[in-house]
């Protein structure tokens, strides 16, 4: 064998070994990345949401997404079943207690019952301005509501410009109401 | 003789019990014939859930999973074509809720790599090939034999 040719096979044979260890870096530095393959990118981000339209939980009163126009909201998705809301049902009750919050809208999401969903706003707090039902769940699958608690952030031109899953923290209201109104 | 019949019978009964278990499973859809059921199984198994990722719409038993089946039948019942219900789902939930991703710039890596591999290694054997082939003709056979071993 002569030399040039003993080099080659020596090149080719730690080949496998470099890729195993490229991609064991790989998988480890996605370990720590805020890619989380459990929130999925709403398609929504950058346009308008579906309009919507049902009924209020507590005076029953028509609602219609389209009478929202021409201010920024929040529409967050809850539901008296899920118990990641009532984590978050603090910080969004904190939130509206503040001067020139932005009015959040509460879609209550395959609520059962929905004396279970009144009843939860009585002992927890109401921090919405309005309360829409979603019984069935269609007006979810509507706007690509995959669980709750979902957060939409809704600029002046009814764009959505941020959407966060999970349970929202003030921290992300405060980042996420910002980039709003610089967006206006 | 007798006694065995009845046991195989009851084993039977036991057998069917139990398949009837997992069909009630499913949630019963009211299909007009076998075409239109195999229809909507093809479909749901084509889309992802996203409640349970990694499961399809067919098999997973998540609420969200159960809402979708419905909407999809309840669309396949109103004269929609596979491609509107897979586009109005994708319109919602992005390319995730397919397990066909298409191409684009972000998976062009994906389409992409698998090819690039392959070739890699069909012009690294290639190469061997030559170079053995090479080394073979310079070489003596007694030596070229010992070379085979080699590799």
């Amino acid at each position: 064998m002569n030399p040039a040719q003993a080099k080659i096979i020596r090149w080719w044979a730690i080949l496998p070994l470099v890729l195993f260890a490229l991609t064991c870096v790989i998988l480890y530095l996605n370990l720590d990345s805020a890619i989380d393959p459990k929130k999925v990118p709403s398609p929504f981000v950058g346009k308008t949401l579906p309009r919507f339209q049902s009924t209020d939980l507590i005076s029953g009163a028509p609602f219609d997404s389209d009478s929202l126009r021409g201010q920024p909201y929040i529409l967050n998705v809850w539901g008296s079943w899920c118990p990641e809301c009532v984590r978050e049902h603090s910080v969004l009750n904190q939130y509206a207690a503040r001067q020139g919050a932005l009015p959040i809208i509460g879609l209550d999401h395959k609520e059962e019952d929905p004396a279970d969903g009144k009843r939860w706003l009585d002992r927890l707090g109401n921090p919405y301005r309005t309360v829409p039902v979603d019984p069935d769940g269609r007006i979810g699958i509507d706007l690509g509501v995959y669980g709750a608690p979902e957060s939409y952030f809704i600029d002046a031109q009814g764009i959505v410009r941020y959407k966060h899953i999970g349970a929202l923290s003030m921290a992300i209201i405060d980042e996420k109401v910002q980039e709003l109104s610089r967006a206006r | 003789m007798h006694a065995d019949l009845a046991s195989m019978r009851l084993l039977l009964c036991c057998a069917l019990l139990m398949a009837a278990g997992s069909l009630f499973a499913i949630d019963p859809l009211p299909f007009k014939d076998r075409q239109e059921e195999l229809r909507f199984q093809g479909l749901t198994a084509e889309l992802r859930c996203l409640q349970c990722q990694n499961q399809n719409l067919a098999d997973s038993d998540s609420t969200l999973a159960k809402d979708l089946r419905q909407l999809v039948f309840e669309k396949m019942q109103a004269g929609q074509s596979d491609q509107a219900i897979k586009d109005y789902l994708i319109t919602r939930y992005g390319h995730f809720v397919i397990y066909d991703p298409p191409i684009n710039r972000q998976t062009m890596l994906l389409w992409l790599l698998p090819i690039l591999a392959f070739s890699v290694l069909i012009g690294a054997l290639f190469r061997r090939a030559q170079l053995a082939k090479r080394s073979a003709i310079a070489s003596t056979p007694a030596i070229a034999n010992q070379h085979e071993e080699d590799w």
